[in-house]
Parts: C-alpha cells; structure tokens; sequence
C-alpha cells in the first residue's frame, strides 16, 4: 500500500517548486530505500542504462538542433513571415499554419518531444511578434505537439501494440482517421475562435501597400522554398522509406547548417547558441524521462500494480461501466504518470475485461491512445507542457500554458466520444489499406 | 564560497560546452550509415551503437550545465509567487537532503559498475560490433558525478541566499544564453 | 499465498507472456496448492527487459524470465544455450539439455559466471527466418538484402551477403512499412503474428536457419533459492519442466496454424534453397569454433554438444520414416 503514498509526494515536492526531474527521483530513491535498502540502485542504475542506451531518443536532439538553428539564423522567421503573407487576412492564420506543420512533423516522426520543440522554436517568435495571445500560443504548440502520438508514425504505439495483442500496422492505419478529425477539429477552433476574439490571432487589415501577388510570390520563393524543400526532404526521406526517422533527423541537422551557410546567416555564434540550445532542451526533456522510469520502477516493485489489480477485481459496473472507469483510471493517472508507464501498468490488467467483454481490442486500444494524448496536456505531469517551457521565452507564464491547453483536452474529449459511438473510425481503414488479400 | 562556486561553475560550463558538440558526430555518423547502406551497398557495423552512446552522452553529461541554466522544468505556480529567502529554503532542503544523497550513492553504484566492466571486459551484446561497455558505463557514472557537483554550488548559492548574502556571480546562470557564451574561445563570434 | 515472489520478465505480452511466465506462475500456484505465488512483471518495470538477469541477481526481482541470449554480451556461451545459427532443432536441444547434461552444464554455468539459479523455462521452435518485402529463396537473393537483426547473425548474414542492420525494436515496424528495410526476423510463425508484419510484408520466408531453436531460462536469485525447502525447490523445478513441455507442444501446434493463416491472408510462403541452410548452418559452426579458442566455458559447453550431435548423428534414419511428404 506504502506504493500509493508515492504519489502525494510527488505532488508536494512539484508544488513546492523543485524541478520536475528531480522530484521524480527524489521519491523513487525514499520509497525505493526503504522497500529495497541500498539494492534499490542497482535497480536505478539498470534503467539509466536503458534510457541512455535508448537510440530512437537520437531524434530528439537531432530535431531539435534543427529546429534551434534555423531559429537562431533568422530563417525561421523569414519562413513565417512568408506563411503570413498569404494566411493574414485568415482570422488566427499562424496558428493554423503552426498545426499544419505539427501535422506534417507528426506523419514523420514517432517521437514525442521532437515534433513540439522543432514546430515551437520556429513558430513561437513569429506568433509573438504578430501578437498572437500567449495562451493560444501555447495551447497551439503543446496540442500540435502532441499530434505525434496519434498520428503515424507513433513510438506509443509500437509500446502499446505488443501489451494490448493488437496488430501494431492495424494501430497505425486504425488511428488515422481519429487523428485527421482531431487535427481538423483544432484547425476549426482556432478559427472559430479567433474569428469571435478578434485580438486572440490577429488578422491584418487590407492597406494599399499590400504587396502585389508577383512581389508576394517572389518573397515566398525566396524565404519559403529553401527551408520548405530542406523540411520536405528530410520528411520525405521518411515517408518515402529512404531514412529511418533517426537518419533523416541527422540529415535534417546538418540541413541546417548548410542552408544557414545557403543564406549567409551563419555564424560561430549563432552555431554555439544553438548548440547548448539543444543540449539544455534535450537535456531537460531526457532527464524527466529518465527520471519518471525509476519513479514507475519504484512503484511497480512495491507492489502498486498489485494495490491496481486488487481494486479492478473488488468493483463490477458492467461492461460499457469498466470501459468508462478504464478510460478514467487512464485519464486520472495521466495527471501524474508519463505515458510508458501508463501502458505497462494498466494495459495488462484492462485487456482480459475487455476481450472478455466482447469489445475489439484494436477500438478499445485507440480509446486509450487518445487518453494517452491527453494525458500529455494535463497537469502536473504534462509533457507537452514542461517542452514548451524548455523553448518559450519567460513572458510565457505556466498559467498561460495551463488554461491554453484546456480546450484542446476537450477537442479531444470529443473526438474520444466519437470514436466510441461510431467504431468504424477506426476499423474500416485497416481493411481497406492493408494486407495481401 | 563565491569562488567554489565559481570554480564548480567553471567546470560544469566547460565541459557543458564541449558535450554540446556531441550532436554534430551523432549527425555525422548516422548521415554516414544511410549513405553506406545506399551508396557503398553496405552498412557500417558501427552507426547504431555509437549513435545511442553519443545521444546518452549528449543528455547526460549536459544534466549538469542545464541545472547550472535553471533549464530544468519546475512547476512553479507557487515558487514563483514566494519571495526569495522561500524559494532558496525549498531548495536548500530539497537539493541537500534528496538530491545530493541520491546522486552520491547513484555515483557510488554506477561508479562500482563501471569499474566491474573495465575488470571483467563486458562487451554490450548489442551489435555485431560488440564493443567493450565500460566506456559507456565509465560516461554515465560521471555525468552523475557532474551533476553531483552542480547541486553543490545550487546548495552554496540557496545557503548564501538564505543568510541574506546572495553570492555576486557574473552572468545570471539561468534563462537563455548569457553573453559569456560568445566570449568562450570555443564559439568566439567569426562572420563568414 | 505463503510465499510469494516477484518475478521480473523480458516481456510486454503474447506468448512468451502467457504460456511462458504466466502459465509458470499458474503451475506453481497449482503444485503448491496456492502456497507459493509468483507475481509477474512485464518486461520494464522492474529493470530493463534486456537486463533480467541482473535485476534478479541484484535482489530486485526475486526470480526472472528471460533468454539466456541476451547476456551474450557478458559472455558468448550464452548462445549455445539460447540458440544460434549452428544449434540443434528444438527436439534434439530438449534431449541435450534434459537427458544429455545440458541442464546440469547451464546450472553450473550460471552459478559461477552470474550468480544465478537457473533452468530452462518455455522453449520455441524454429523462428521464421525473414518477413520480406522481396522473394527470397537463394543466396543470390540475400545479396544485399537489407534485413533487421540483432545479435550474432548480423555478423553471419553479413558473410552469406546480406546487409544486416540494427534498426531498433520500435523502428522496425515502420522502417518495414515504408521500405527502409527490406525484411526483418523476429521470433516463431506464431508469434509473428501479433507485431502485423504479415499485413505489410508480402513474403514469410522459412525456416529459420539463425535460430533453429531458442530456450529460455528461469533465472532464480541464489539467496531466494536456498531460503526455500527442498520440497519447493522441486515444485518449481517440476513446474518450469511443465511449462517448458507444454510450451513446445502448443508453439507446434500454433505454428501449423500460423503457416495457413499467412497463406490466407495472402501471403506467400517460400522455403530457403538448401544451400542457404547448409551455409547458415556451416557458418555458425565456424562462428562457435572460432568464439571456443579462448573462451573455456564456450568450449565446455560446446564439446558437450558436439558429443551430443555424435551420437545422435544417425537419429533421423531410425526416428524419422520418410515419407513422400518429407522428401
Ligand atoms: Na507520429
Ligand atoms: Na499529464
């Protein structure tokens, strides 16, 4: 039962203000010790190892080198402004540009943190600058981020798929529809909203030195094609099976250096900067990572799974009755817990109950995938949220990032609805996609 | 104590600055290994393992040099509300009576580890490669080192904030790039 | 229960799962009348799923299951154990380890290299050799394939001509799905299943000649071992040998069923040429006598199967009837 008490510590260590990483394991070496004694490290040390030996996390810092280059050189910035150029009369044009390329990156990559932290570092200062309310920022770049998990290719999945017995390509396809409405529903909120709230995503007003289309056209070309064909290049090399997405991030990498060099905007400086850019944003991002394996190593060796299965054994609501209390024992541990150790601690109990039941397992999969999501925006543990604090400027305050978040939890709340009532989401592609037959 | 921690400092954002560097041969020799499997018509034996070792050494070793820039996310709807004796107290207590104990018996352990690969010769067992794992051991268990010391000088600048003595450090150790980045030989500013 | 003990696994799920580490704890539970419990964690939660071994040797878990193979690393005999190009077949590899000392030269292995208690627990069939976007039958046909593997078959595949990469357990999927390789192993027909390759690859290519069988071993830690009476030393002794037993027997039959599941689902099933096998095969003896100059241990264990193979040398003309099905 002590395994329980794990997490009211947390909570007062995060609260009272100590880096997220280390109040991760601040408890896990407490509880760790007094469960284990001094064995408790050898545990710690094995999965360190792990994470450290981990080579899919290479894109992490490989994206966002990219990204920190291309920001610290300027071409970022021109490559928005390009984009604002034909989205400004759109009522929150950059936002919806933002979650566009969210969308691209996510189809690329599996790995959470890298499609955030490259879309942010370019799109943040430009919403900046053209005003945009720091809590639609915010809640663009943490939902758009987020994305990955939803859209193929998605790391999620592959851990999910062999937990839950269900066809990880049949995950893939199945989730392709739910993420398309997902990304269409944020797309039409921003514009709903800032079409209601004029000053949320500026919209800038037709004047008389509005650049002719040929000038509009030529500045595009200038600014937007270089970089665009880089993004395209590396992204198509994974789409296109060419690169694994680790190789096309390392392309994409030094990408960036040639076309800072392409542009002339490249110097010592600006390459240094970028450089420790990446290695705090990285850093932070792992560690929390890092961290949060021993926390739930901790906590599944004192026994928590056990205290878990007990409670889903003592309780009978009924079959749609377990399926909700799946899905709120998912949504409430994703305040506290990241994402892998979600997977390992409740899929395995779930599973039996819903293959008994009767429910497909590739439906009720998807449901906890959307959770899963979800679970990346709600706070404290919020993922989504500690990577845009690795990369946003210190005018952004937390507050703002925490209420920015919630309509997009609640987007995806619908999109969850939709899928239980219409299963078909999600099992009608992968017949018609897949296979030999 | 201004000077400890200046030293601690020192050493932490030098070596921060040359980990740093670490994504360019992670870059390098995963490019490579995507152009020996199509061009040369055969892949190296070697990408995979020194692309993971490299990744875990960028993060790990610049543990140390994000805590020195206050890059580690805190949750701080309330911290930030408190004034600054408060804050330093949390982190004083905190930072020396979870942290630094952990990191102390985490380096022990991990240390012993490492020196148990060098005597036994363990390879990694991964790839056909197959090379010796106390390298990668030996870079773990110091970046838990470095960390270690960087929680020291936290616990030194807490304890001066505490006694109404903050210590005169230049450059402000947190946020963004501090100037002293482009002053530091590694990156000194050159146009092209 | 009684007593009860954590058990650490390299595992998420599927077979390996549920007629491995779970129908063990299940016989336990029944030879003991309930006395003894054996709580299951998958692979991860306890230590890394590639590190069970050490998790139990460290006391973190109480007893683990896993591959021996994956400790080739701290020492390559460790193969000869859990399997390789140049192994037996499963049945033969039964016999070695209960009637032809295979057993007792592993318990003594892992108690002096590792600490440990071990004994075998769950054995596979031949894995499927490929799940290939190509035909494959020849070795002409290897060249240059790009296949996802680990372990000492990379080195291997690379002689016979292929190109061998290690594309990570998460990327593998993908990297199948959009061509960034052109196939990939990954344990029985049965077992294949689950991961989708099927859904993605056109061709299941057999047998597989890198792992002709693969037993895996229940590791105990020696203090938990010796706490307990000799009475429930051997319910969990006769438990793994159960386990292990039936493991054989429904990966058999799983497999059949598998083999015209993929024909079903449209696939084609191509059987490697001969001269692939014998290659393999040849290879990995080489391999073996090349790892046994200066590794006692390999050497040990490696004579004892070579003596093993002498002897039965003629089993197939006495065991195996031919029939026109077998020709
Ligand atoms: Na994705
Ligand atoms: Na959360």
């Amino acid at each position: 039962m002590e395994a329980l008490l794990m997490f009211p510590a947390l909570f007062l260590l995060i609260f009272l203000g100590f880096p997220v990483a280390f109040s991760l394991m601040s408890v896990a070496f407490v509880f760790g010790v007094m469960t284990f004694d001094l064995a408790a490290f050898f545990q710690f040390t094995q999965k360190i190892e792990d994470v450290a030996t981990n080579f899919v996390l290479a894109a992490v810092p490989l994206f966002v080198f990219m990204g920190a280059m291309l920001e610290r050189s300027g071409i970022a910035e021109s490559l928005f402004d390009a984009v604002h150029l034909w989205t400004r009369r759109l009522p929150g044009g950059l936002a919806v540009g933002t979650v566009v390329m969210c969308i691209i990156f996510a189809a690329s990559t599996g790995v959470i943190g890298a499609t955030e932290t490259v879309v942010g570092l370019l799109a943040i200062p430009a919403m900046m600058r053209f005003n945009y309310r720091n809590s639609l920022i915010s809640g663009t770049i943490c939902a758009g981020g987020s994305l990955g998990t939803i859209i193929p290719p998605s790391v999620v999945v592959v851990v999910l798929g062999p937990i839950a017995n269900v066809s990880i390509g049949d995950l893939m396809v199945g989730m392709i529809i739910p993420g398309l409405i997902l990304s269409a529903l944020y797309v039409l909120y921003i514009l709903a909203y800032c079409l209601i709230d004029k000053d949320a995503g500026p919209r800038v007003p037709p004047s008389a030195d509005d650049p002719d289309l040929a000038t509009k056209l030529a500045i595009t070309l200038k600014a937007l094609l270089p970089p665009m064909l880089m993004i395209v290049a590396v992204l198509g090399s994974i789409m296109g099976g060419i690169a694994a997405p680790t190789e096309a991030a390392a392309l994409g990498a030094l990408g960036s250096i040639l076309l800072t060099l392409l542009y002339r905007r490249f110097t010592l400086a600006t390459f240094g900067e970028a450089l420790v850019k990446t290695l705090t944003v990285t850093s932070m991002i792992m560690l929390i990572l890092l961290a949060g394996s021993l926390f739930t190593g901790v906590f599944a060796a004192t026994g928590g799974m056990m205290v878990m299965t007990d409670l889903l054994n003592s309780v009978n609501l009924g079959p749609w009755g377990m399926i909700f209390l799946f899905l709120g024992m998912v949504f409430i541990a994703g305040f506290f817990l990241e994402w892998i150790s979600i997977l390992l601690i409740f899929v395995p109990l779930f599973m039996p109950f819903v293959n008994s039941a009767g429910f497909d397992p590739l439906w009720f999969s998807m449901l906890i995938l959307i959770m899963i999501q979800t679970s990346y925006l709600t706070p404290p543990m919020a993922p989504a949220i500690f990577y845009l604090r690795g990369i946003a400027p210190p005018e952004m305050t937390l507050q703002q990032m925490y209420w920015g978040v919630v309509p997009f939890i609640l987007l995806q709340v619908v999109v969850m609805v939709v899928v239980m009532l219409f299963p078909e989401t999600v099992t009608w592609l992968p017949d018609q996609l897949l296979g030999f037959k | 104590m201004r000077s400890i921690v200046k030293a601690i400092e020192r050493v932490t954002t030098n070596i921060g600055y040359v980990t740093a560097l670490i994504v360019l041969p992670l870059a390098l020799a995963t490019v490579y290994d995507v152009f020996a499997r199509y061009v040369l018509l055969e892949p190296t034996i070697w990408a995979f393992e020194l692309g993971y070792t490299l990744t875990g050494a960028h993060f790990l070793l610049g543990a140390a040099i994000t805590l020195q820039r206050g890059g580690h996310i805190r949750i701080d709807l309330i911290y930030a509300k408190l004034p600054p004796r408060w804050r330093a107290g949390i982190d004083l207590v905190c930072y020396l009576f979870l942290l630094l104990p952990f990191l102390v018996l985490l380096t022990d352990t991990l240390a012993n580890y490492a020196w148990q690969a060098i005597q036994s010769g363990e390879r990694t067992g991964q790839s056909a490669w197959n090379p010796p794992i106390w390298p990668l051991r030996v870079m773990i268990s110091s970046s838990f080192a470095l960390l270690g010391l960087q929680v020291v000088a936290e616990i030194i600048k807490s304890a001066a904030v505490l006694i109404g003595r903050p210590l005169d450090l230049d450059g402000d150790g947190a946020g963004d790039l501090p100037a002293e980045m482009s002053d530091h030989p590694l990156y000194r500013e050159q146009e092209l | 229960a009684e007593r009860s003990f954590r058990m650490a696994t390299g595992w998420a799920g599927g077979p390996l799962m549920e007629i491995g580490a779970k129908a063990f704890a299940k016989n336990v539970a029944e030879l003991s009348n309930g006395r003894l419990e054996v709580q299951v964690f998958p692979g991860g939660t306890l230590g890394p799923a590639l590190k069970v071994s050490e998790t139990v040797q460290q006391g973190i878990a109480d007893m683990g299951h896993t591959w021996p193979g994956y400790d080739w690393g701290a020492d390559p005999t460790a193969v000869l154990f859990g399997g390789y190009a140049g192994s037996f077949d499963t049945e033969h590899m039964l016999h070695w380890l209960y009637r032809g000392g295979g057993n007792e030269l592993w318990a003594e292995w892992r108690k002096e290299k590792f600490n440990l208690v071990a004994m075998p627990l769950f054995i596979r069939t031949a894995e499927a050799f490929l799940h290939s976007r190509k035909p494959v039958r020849t070795l002409e046909d290897l060249k240059g394939l790009k296949l996802r593997t680990a372990g000492a078959w990379l080195e291997i595949s690379k002689e016979m001509g292929a190109a061998p990469v290690t594309t990570p357990g998460g990327e593998v999927y993908t990297a199948l799905e959009r061509g960034t390789i052109d196939a990939t192993e990954w344990g029985t027909l049965y077992e294949d299943i689950a991961p989708g390759f099927y859904r993605v690859t056109k061709y299941v290519i057999i047998p597989g000649v890198h792992q002709p069988t693969a037993p895996f071993e229940l590791v105990i830690n020696p203090k938990v071992w010796d706490s307990l009476s000799a009475g429930d030393q051997e319910i969990i002794r006769q438990a793994a040998f159960v386990t292990t037993m039936n493991s054989w027997l429904t990966i058999g039959q799983e497999d059949a069923k598998a083999l015209a599941f993929y024909r079903e689902q449209g696939n084609e099933v191509i059987e490697l040429a001969p001269e692939v096998q014998y290659k393999a095969h040849e290879l990995g003896i080489k391999w073996a006598e090349g790892q046994a100059k200066d590794n006692p241990w390999f050497a040990k264990v490696l004579k004892s199967q070579e003596a093993f193979a002498d002897l039965w040398k003629d089993a197939h003309r006495y065991r195996n009837v031919k029939t026109q099905d077998t020709e």
